[in-house]
């Protein structure tokens, strides 16, 4: 693999079709976006030479002529054709179809009056003084080429703000929703989560495509836990089978703060979950979770990195992988901790449930400790179904294939019934259970 | 290999163990067990380790690791041989672990529904819903003394040893199968657990069409739970039957005399406990 870029790569030359449309013309954003231009140009793809990505090859997503659908005409999409991805009418929704912001498919009734959700786009172009400082601060175009990419591309994506001591109950969705356009498209989404200080807020990210749309989806979301403050985050993986998703999350959090966030994949034939956090107070807690899925030949890689700069932090990560068929699935997680970081508590487990005999699960977890008086824990599992498991639940009266999607869907529950997002939960609950050969059976138990 | 029972005068015969020849990792371990046990009678079986009870009790539960060689099994005049395991339990057969499995995640409550449910469908019952399960579970916890929490527990997980076993008889209790194979259940007990396990044993006696097969180690539990018949195995063959004065009388005696008198040898070198994990 070399590092050369192709005379013309497929993302600068769309990034040059679509400039004039990108919101944002203020100069620190153009600089913001120059800044992630440089980054991507000089860095280019990531491959497999880096420690980072030596399970994952991006190749295709470099290799395929994606469009940019700021470039074609808005996608035929109606409510009904969402429905599957969408929670009751009464959830504050954000939709948008192939990158861009479909009012007529949102729904912002329900946000309460005291949170500001709108879309990021119509903030840059009318208000870009609320996210200056914000945007790009947390994920900065400098960090990884991809990022830059985003940063220099993105058209538009999901602003949520919840001020001072507000209380938001009720989750805010955000659907990225990509459609077959009849040609490869890829779209660079970009959230913003705010949550000033003892303010709280639930937030579900859905990335999912319809038919077998050939995307590439190259998403950031940043979140800002301030003092105190509260997110709960799922990020909801249901990309078609043709995607290719790259995803980064990163989360930096204030004294006290609590970040409770589940990165589920079912969808994409190839994922990359990037979940970086960076506890930067005291007394911070952070629940970072992880469920995925495979089937056919997917390829799930999450990567995570958490850092603790300061003293009594908690942080809590548990990576649970089902693997079929010739499915892959590779967690790579650190956690660092800072010399000033004491009383550290960082805890992370990697379980996985291989459940064919061609599927592959990789594990490394890791820990960079500089303190010396932290309790610091991490492992990773991998097996198959136990015969011994199998041959207990038969004696009691229950079909193989029952038991064995039993113990899976049970497997799997750990990470489940722990999303503190409930409409969130009852959909991955679902998900689970319909990924499942005889899961009827199991939905008729519970 | 299947036999088709043609006893008339054997109308209360549960289960009818015919020369049965046994095997698991190419080793023989039963060598011709023959055993009939009838509707309503307990069966305690003893023997020194190694002796093929462990095995006896997984095999008639239809464990895939063990091989049937040779001979028949009949139940409630099937082929039991010829059914899946499941399909066993669906027929009223139930083993009691000696080592009950811990399954992590999956919780007391779906499975042991699941389990009464698909019982109740092969047999054209209606399932049973939640909530009268619930009513159903509680009950039986309350007479083992086990706690409703064990209900939302994951199976066996975290369990005590003792609690392990009380769980099995739970287990069978809710299930109420026709034939149960105990397999030391009363193993690691103190008194008070086996007071309790015998008291569950008891109580699913009082049907009188039930009928049990008890493996133990001790003559302990046979002075709260009376057995109709005694059998001791050695070497993976019933060497000698007879009523519950046997069990004293090995108690007290040991197994040599039984050695010595049928001339059948135990074999330690088949230690059981390598085929029982």
């Amino acid at each position: 693999m070399t590092q050369t870029q192709p005379q013309l790569d497929v993302h600068l030359a769309n990034r040059r079709e679509i400039e004039g449309q990108l919101p944002g013309s203020t100069d620190w954003v153009s600089d913001l976006r120059r800044r992630g231009l440089e980054t991507y140009e000089e860095e280019g793809w990531p491959t497999q030479d880096e420690e980072a990505w030596k399970y994952t090859s991006l190749q295709a997503a470099r290799e395929t002529e994606y469009a940019s659908p700021l470039t074609l005409d808005e996608a035929d999409v109606s409510r009904e054709d969402l429905a599957e991805f969408t929670f009751d009418a009464t959830t504050a929704q954000l939709v948008f179809v192939n990158g861009r912001y479909r009012a007529d498919l949102s729904n912002l009734d329900a946000v309460p009056e005291a949170a500001t959700v709108r879309p990021l786009a119509d903030v840059l172009d009318e208000d870009p003084g609320r996210v200056r400082g914000l945007l790009g601060e947390y994920a900065e175009p400098e960090d990884e080429p991809l990022t830059g990419l985003n940063t220099a591309n993105f058209a538009d994506g999901a602003y949520v703000e919840v001020p001072e001591t507000e209380v938001v109950e009720a989750p805010i969705h955000v659907l990225y929703l990509t459609t077959d356009v009849g040609e490869p498209i890829a779209v660079h989404p970009r959230t913003l989560i705010v949550a000033h200080e003892s303010s709280q807020v639930p937030v579900v990210e859905t990335y999912a495509g319809l038919d077998d749309v050939e995307a590439f989806t190259n998403a950031v979301t940043e979140v800002f836990t301030a003092k105190n403050a509260t997110v709960d985050h799922v990020k909801l993986n249901r990309e078609s089978p043709e995607t290719i998703h790259v995803g980064t999350q990163e989360f930096e959090q204030d004294r006290d703060s609590v970040v409770r966030s589940n990165t589920v994949t079912f969808g994409s034939k190839l994922t990359r979950n990037n979940v970086y956090d960076m506890l930067v107070g005291e007394g911070i807690d952070a629940n970072l979770n992880g469920l995925y899925m495979g089937t056919d030949d997917q390829h799930i890689d999450n990567y995570t990195r958490i850092r603790h700069d300061e003293p009594h932090g908690d942080s809590h990560q548990l990576y649970k992988g089902i693997l079929d068929d010739s499915s892959r699935g590779v967690f790579r997680g650190t956690i660092f901790v800072s010399p000033g970081a004491q009383k550290t508590d960082g805890y992370q487990h990697n379980p996985n449930m291989i459940v064919s005999e061609d599927a592959l699960a990789n594990s490394v977890p890791q820990l960079e400790i500089f303190a010396d008086d932290v309790k610091c824990s991490h492992g990773s599992t991998t097996g198959d179904v136990d015969d011994k498991w199998i041959f207990y639940l038969r004696s009691r009266g229950l079909s193989e294939d029952q038991a064995r999607d039993l113990i899976v869907y049970s497997f799997a529950g750990e990470v489940v019934e722990d999303i503190t997002i409930e409409p969130a939960r009852d959909t991955v609950r679902e998900l689970v259970l319909d990924n499942l050969d005889h899961g009827d059976a199991v939905r008729d138990a519970l | 290999m299947s036999k088709i029972n043609t006893d008339t005068n054997e109308e209360s015969t549960m289960l009818e163990i015919d020369n049965l020849h046994v095997s698991a990792d190419d080793t023989g371990i039963l060598r011709g067990i023959d055993l009939d046990v009838d509707g309503g009678e307990l069966h305690a079986i003893m023997g020194p380790n190694g002796s093929g009870k462990s095995t006896l009790a997984k095999a008639l539960a239809g464990h895939e690791a063990y091989e049937i060689d040779e001979g028949d099994v009949t139940y409630k005049g099937k082929d039991l041989l010829e059914l899946e395991a499941d399909d066993r339990a669906h027929e009223g057969v139930f083993l009691a672990f000696q080592y009950p499995v811990e399954i992590p995640g999956v919780t007391q409550m779906t499975f042991l529904r699941t389990a009464l449910n698909s019982i109740r469908e092969a047999n054209g019952k209606d399932p049973m819903s939640a909530g009268e399960f619930l009513e159903l579970a509680r009950e039986k916890l309350d007479e083992l003394d086990l706690p409703e929490d064990m209900l939302k527990r994951s199976l066996n997980e975290g369990f005590s040893g003792g609690e392990k076993k009380r769980n099995e008889i739970f287990q069978m209790a809710v299930l109420q199968p026709e034939l149960c194979l105990l397999d030391e259940t009363d193993s690691g007990l103190d008194i008070d657990a086996l007071q309790i396990v015998a008291d569950g044993i008891n109580r699913m006696r009082e049907d009188e069409d039930r009928s049990m097969v008890l493996i133990t180690h001790y003559e302990r539990i046979l002075e709260y739970v009376e057995p109709d018949h005694v059998h001791v195995m050695l070497g993976g063959q019933i060497a000698k039957s007879g009523g519950p004065e046997l069990a004293e009388k090995l108690e007290e005696k040991g197994y040599d005399w039984i050695e010595e008198e049928t001339g059948i040898q135990r074999s330690p070198q088949q230690a059981e406990g390598a085929l029982t994990s």
